[in-house]
């Protein structure tokens, strides 16, 4: 799929925040959510979030810690 | 598909004093039973005594139980809140549910919604077993 469309398909794509029963919380490392990140003061995710920016269509799946 | 981070409810830094006030209000502490100071004041022991801890918001231990101590937040320089929970109350109580994560995860949720507001974004919230899932549509 060529990189125009792919980029359309994910600006469509629903972000989803799962807010887990031990307390923590799974976040989309995506860049549309950096501000978010910000708002609630996870200075990692939001270097995290920083540095998958260049790779973001690459990645799936989750990563924790 | 984004790929998720998983974020420690340690990471969330409480700075919004609105949202964090709409928190203590969800947990069964509305604005009568919460000071609020413009410079930081000393939380007392259950004995009533002074403690060295100041903060600058405050539920009282009338508000918790007889042998409890003030609950403080103190905001720092950096803007962030810092949580004082004694030794005690971080076992029952509100005190456990501050130290347990859950008043994190609360406050956490208000802020996804403010920022949902704030960016026009419809959320959809959905509980999953024991899960909430908070879905941003931007």
């Amino acid at each position: 799929m060529p990189e125009r469309e792919k980029e359309a398909e994910v600006d469509l794509e629903a972000l989803t925040i799962e807010f887990l029963p031990d307390g923590n919380i799974l976040f989309p490392k995506d860049p549309r959510l950096l501000t978010l990140a910000e708002a609630l003061g996870a200075e990692s995710v939001c270097s995290k979030i920083r540095e998958g920016e260049k790779t973001k269509f690459l990645m799936g799946g989750r990563l924790c810690g | 598909m984004s790929e998720y981070l998983c974020m420690e409810s340690s990471q969330v830094a409480i700075k919004d004093q609105e949202i964090l006030l709409e928190t203590l209000k969800e947990f069964g502490f509305d604005k009568n039973k919460i000071e609020i100071h413009e410079n930081a004041v000393e939380l007392h022991g259950y004995r009533g005594d002074e403690r060295i801890q100041k903060a600058h918001i405050i539920i009282r231990k009338r508000y918790l139980s007889s042998a409890s101590n003030d609950i403080g937040f103190e905001k720092k320089e950096d803007g962030t809140y810092k949580v004082w929970v004694s030794d005690f109350d971080r076992n029952r109580g509100f005190g456990q549910q501050v130290w347990s994560k859950q008043f994190f995860q609360g406050y956490a949720k208000k802020v996804v919604e403010k920022w949902g507001q704030k960016h026009k974004a419809t959320i959809k919230c959905q509980k999953e077993k024991k899960k909430l899932k908070l879905t941003l549509r931007l």
